[in-house]
């Protein structure tokens, strides 16, 4: 079994931290492919997928398929038509480097609100171009509006769950969620993890107005 | 056996929810757009304590049914008196939301409470404590009494 750093998992966090679980598994897999080979993603997910339920599933769809998972914001883009403004609760970058630009002139917010701990919202937001907003969790409600929507990503379904980041749940409540017309859900990994997603909390499917 | 001062058994909370495509029905003739119904929908079907949500269901139910066995009348008038109904949030959040974002995309039709309650000051108590409260309890009242409206008008009460 190929030996890959032993600060790997640490450095990991850090990076899903500000890219995301599911950007920063790319990264890791294909890098740790290009370095070790196969053999390389399958020592990864032996070290550390129990511990990083969204890296196990991505390593485990490079090493079924050959290809890391894809992104596509066709249907997510769909679900947004007609919304006035649009505040992402969690962050993926893969997801919103496809998103944000098809979404034109519409305002789009990011609440600062990360679980995994410090982040560098100035080094996030860089990357957009200032086509997205920094929101403090204190203006979540000032998004509201009979157009405005919710979205967050999703990492799997198991039966009537879907794996969430926790900041989901602290937006959902039951006074937000009549303030929004629409709260998407965008499912990075619709195969699911294999392993309980320990960083990650659950959300009913049917809370979201639209999986997809 | 049951004494006189036992408490009513609570609902089961495992109730399937309501029919979310009844209620897009429902709502149909007040709210045109398929993604403001569905919002609405959500709202009435999916928010609010169970109990409410299923008693909601029930009312309009029998409201629809009320409406469908009603004589036919004729078209609808393109443009009546409506109260808006305010999006449910906190007072000082209000003045940062888009001017146009600020209601919910149904109104509540007057025609009906102003024939009902002739005395303004009745009349505005009326309005402010149907559309008034969490958005479930506003948004169900306003179809119920929208629904109301139309009923009475296939009575031969109202244009």
């Amino acid at each position: 079994m190929t030996q890959l750093p032993a600060s790997l998992g640490r450095t990991f966090l850090l990076a899903a931290g500000e890219l995301g679980f599911f950007s920063a598994a790319r990264v890791f897999v294909r890098e740790t492919a290009a370095a070790y080979g196969a053999d390389g993603v399958r020592a990864l997910r032996e070290q550390h997928g129990r511990e990083y339920s969204v890296l196990d599933a991505v390593a485990a769809r490079y090493l079924d398929d050959g290809a890391l998972p894809g992104v596509d914001a066709t249907r997510a883009t769909a679900a947004l038509h007609g919304a006035s403004r649009v505040l992402v609760v969690g962050f993926e970058a893969d997801a919103l480097d496809l998103l944000v630009p098809t979404l034109s002139a519409l305002p789009v917010g990011l609440l600062m609100q990360r679980s995994l701990g410090p982040v560098d919202w100035d080094r996030v937001l860089a990357n957009f171009d200032d086509r997205l907003t920094a929101v403090p969790f204190d203006d979540l409600q000032k998004w509201a509006g009979s157009r405005a929507a919710l979205l967050t990503f999703v990492y799997g379904t198991a039966g009537s769950l879907a794996h969430v980041s926790s900041e989901w749940l602290r937006v959902m409540g039951p006074d937000v969620r009549p303030q929004f017309r629409t709260l998407l859900g965008w499912d990075l990994l619709p195969v699911g993890p294999e392993v309980y997603p320990r960083w990650l909390a659950n959300a009913e499917v049917g809370t979201f107005s639209a999986l997809v | 056996m049951h004494s006189r001062h036992s408490r009513p058994s609570k609902p089961r909370h495992s109730a399937p929810p309501p029919d979310r495509a009844a209620i897009e029905a429902m709502l149909a003739p007040w709210v045109p757009d398929p993604q403001d119904r569905a919002f609405v929908a959500r709202c009435l079907g999916d928010e609010g304590p169970p109990h409410h949500r299923a008693s909601t269901f029930a009312l309009l139910s029998l409201l629809q049914r009320a409406t469908d066995l009603a004589p036919p009348a004729g078209p609808r008038p393109a443009s009546g008196p409506t109260v808006p109904v305010p999006l449910r949030v906190p007072p000082h959040v209000r003045e940062s939301l888009d001017p146009a974002e600020r209601e919910y995309p149904i109104a509540m039709p007057s025609g009906a409470l102003a024939r009902c309650f002739p005395d303004p000051v009745a009349r505005s108590l009326a309005v402010e404590s149907l559309a008034d409260g969490p958005a479930h309890h506003a948004l169900a009242n306003v179809l119920m009494v929208a629904m109301l409206d139309e009923l009475l008008r296939r009575l031969g009460d109202g244009p």
